[in-house]
């Protein structure tokens, strides 16, 4: 990968002036369609003008990252204290900050239950647990793709009696039971990939 | 450059990560390489794809004597766009558009 640097120079096609050299600075561009304003990009500009003319390969993960987060959406869903310390459980297990990491791992079971009618119905079980009905005094707010929402959304529809926030505290409680009881290895082990990534 | 050096050039260009995007379309998010949508090895792999009968050289409308590179590949029953130019004398390749045809 080519990386270009401040301050470095180079050449553009204008569109009514033709070649011009351009000389890369970090500003902020405006993403059109999503009408996101992503700051500090590095782009071409026309030095005479100060138009932005390009924008080299290395600014794409920027522009990536601004659109995708379009793409997300907050889930907020109240939880018994109980389950908070069963995250933070599971968190001291992988030993990672608990704050970092329950919001991965929650994204985790609901993506997996997407794919996965068993672990979708265990998530919907769970939830009726003792431990999760206890009175939700604790908050959990995690960001998640809103495709993964809206399948969220479609399992709890699907099973009667749960709603997101149940399949969420399922969640939990399925964690607690494959991690800090070893009930599924395979999990335990790909969690730990999860905590290490984030 | 011909239709089989543009192919060449533009590929390594697209392997060596040494490419910009003019930013008008990148700013409009039409070209899908520039926000990440498509990856620059599907791009590449899109561009080996082309045949001939695919491909068109033109003038760029800002500069006559500067060459756009236009390949139309058909994968998977897609008709794929990917405008892009050398500026004389340099190996960078400048994207224009990378998205599905309309």
């Amino acid at each position: 990968m080519k990386i270009l640097r401040e301050g470095d120079r180079g050449y553009a096609l204008a569109p009514k002036r033709g070649r011009v050299e351009v000389v890369y600075e970090y500003r902020p561009i405006e993403l059109e369609q999503t009408g996101v304003t992503v700051p500090n990009v590095l782009v071409g500009v026309d030095v005479e003008t100060g138009e932005v003319l390009t924008i080299p390969a290395q600014s794409t993960p920027k522009l990536k990252a601004a659109r995708d987060a379009r793409k997300e959406t907050v889930m907020s869903v109240r939880v018994p204290r109980e389950l908070d310390d069963v995250l933070r459980l599971v968190a001291e297990h992988y030993r990672v900050r608990p704050e970092q990491f329950t919001p991965a791992l929650i994204r985790y079971y609901l993506a997996a239950a997407t794919s996965n009618e068993a672990l979708a119905r265990r998530l919907g079980k769970l939830s009726t647990n003792r431990l999760a009905r206890g009175a939700l005094k604790e908050n959990i707010r995690l960001r998640v793709r809103r495709d993964l929402h809206e399948s969220v959304s479609l399992i709890a529809a699907n099973t009667e009696g749960v709603n997101r926030s149940d399949l969420v505290r399922g969640a939990i409680l399925a964690a607690g039971q494959d991690v800090l009881d070893g009930r599924a290895r395979r999990r335990e082990r790909e969690l730990e990939a999860v905590a290490q990534a984030v | 450059m011909g239709f089989k050096a543009a192919k060449i050039a533009i590929v390594a260009a697209l392997r060596a990560g040494d490419y910009l995007h003019e930013a008008r379309d990148a700013r409009a998010e039409k070209n899908l390489l520039a926000v990440g949508d498509i990856e620059p090895e599907e791009v590449a792999r899109l561009v080996l794809r082309t045949t001939s009968r695919n491909y068109r050289a033109s003038p760029h409308h800002a500069d006559r004597s500067v060459v756009v590179h236009t390949f139309r590949p058909r994968v998977d029953r897609e008709v794929w766009y990917i405008k892009a130019y050398f500026l004389t004398g340099e190996e960078t390749a400048a994207f224009i558009s990378v998205h599905r045809a309309e």
